[in-house]
């Protein structure tokens, strides 16, 4: 686990919106949804969060239509739920423990 | 009447195409996003599903196409990088090679020109030429250093 080396405006939403799940996991359009970020900005912030092993990264088991394409799901690990929680409470000194309504959770 | 009904055909012909386009684009955003073939392939289903979950044809066009562009952005970004990074490397190499031959270079001359009446004199200014250009090289080496680290810190948000 390290730190993230660049922490912008979309990091800290992405943060947020995983945080806000609860430990549940979110594919990637939930996320979009939520911080009401582009694709690409999204993906190269979580292509972040994982390299720095912030969040783990699982395909879904059973998509629910066969012929589509299978969504990938992200779940922000133990050591980067602290972290993210200590972060956003520097940058941005939110009560992290209000609930927050989120776009579709995947494992739901 | 008739550039209506033409108009009317290219919109529902361009609708029809449109997903097969959307999944194009996304496997060739997929390809500039990453070199490695594998990490390819799995962007492109998971964001081939993510522009399924948009509603309408041209909006999974849409969505395609802001894929393509981010990852268009990113290849272009880190070519910029990686070139502003080489000529920060050979301007480095620039200041050291000019130290070297400045050291060199300056003590031949001074030896040609017969400067140094007796050795330890030659070897004294030879010593303060070394320190002198490593003390300028090593300079502009940590002021290279810290206006690259500034210019990072800007780019965070604070």
């Amino acid at each position: 686990m390290s730190s993230i080396e660049r922490v912008t405006q979309p990091t800290l939403d992405v943060l947020e919106a995983l945080l806000a799940a609860d430990r549940l996991e979110l594919h990637g359009w939930a996320i979009m949804k939520t911080t009401k970020r582009a694709g690409p900005t999204v993906y190269k912030v979580l292509d972040r969060l994982a390299e720095a092993g912030w969040v783990t990264r699982s395909w879904e088991e059973q998509p629910p239509d066969a012929n589509r394409p299978r969504r990938r799901l992200y779940r922000l690990t133990a050591d980067g739920c602290s972290r993210a929680r200590a972060l956003l409470a520097q940058r941005r000194q939110v009560h992290l423990g209000q609930p927050k309504v989120l776009g579709t959770a995947g494992a739901a | 009447m008739l550039g209506a009904v033409a108009l009317g055909l290219l919109v529902n012909e361009i609708s029809d195409v449109s997903p097969w386009m959307a999944e194009r684009l996304v496997r060739s955003a997929a390809r500039l996003w990453s070199r490695d073939p594998q990490v390819a392939a799995d962007y492109a289903e998971e964001w081939q599903a993510v522009v399924d979950e948009r509603p309408g044809k041209l909006l999974k066009l849409c969505t395609a196409l802001g894929f393509l562009a981010g990852a268009v952005q990113i290849r272009l970004g880190a070519t910029i990088h990686g070139r502003r990074r080489a000529l920060q490397h050979a301007l480095r190499g620039i200041v050291w090679l000019n130290w070297l031959m400045g050291v060199s270079g300056t003590g031949t001359c001074l030896n040609i020109l017969g400067a140094f009446p007796n050795g330890h004199l030659r070897e004294t200014v030879s010593f303060a030429v070394v320190v002198l250009g490593f003390l300028v090289a090593s300079g502009l080496e940590i002021r290279l250093t810290v206006r690259r680290r500034r210019a990072a810190s800007d780019r965070s948000v604070r």
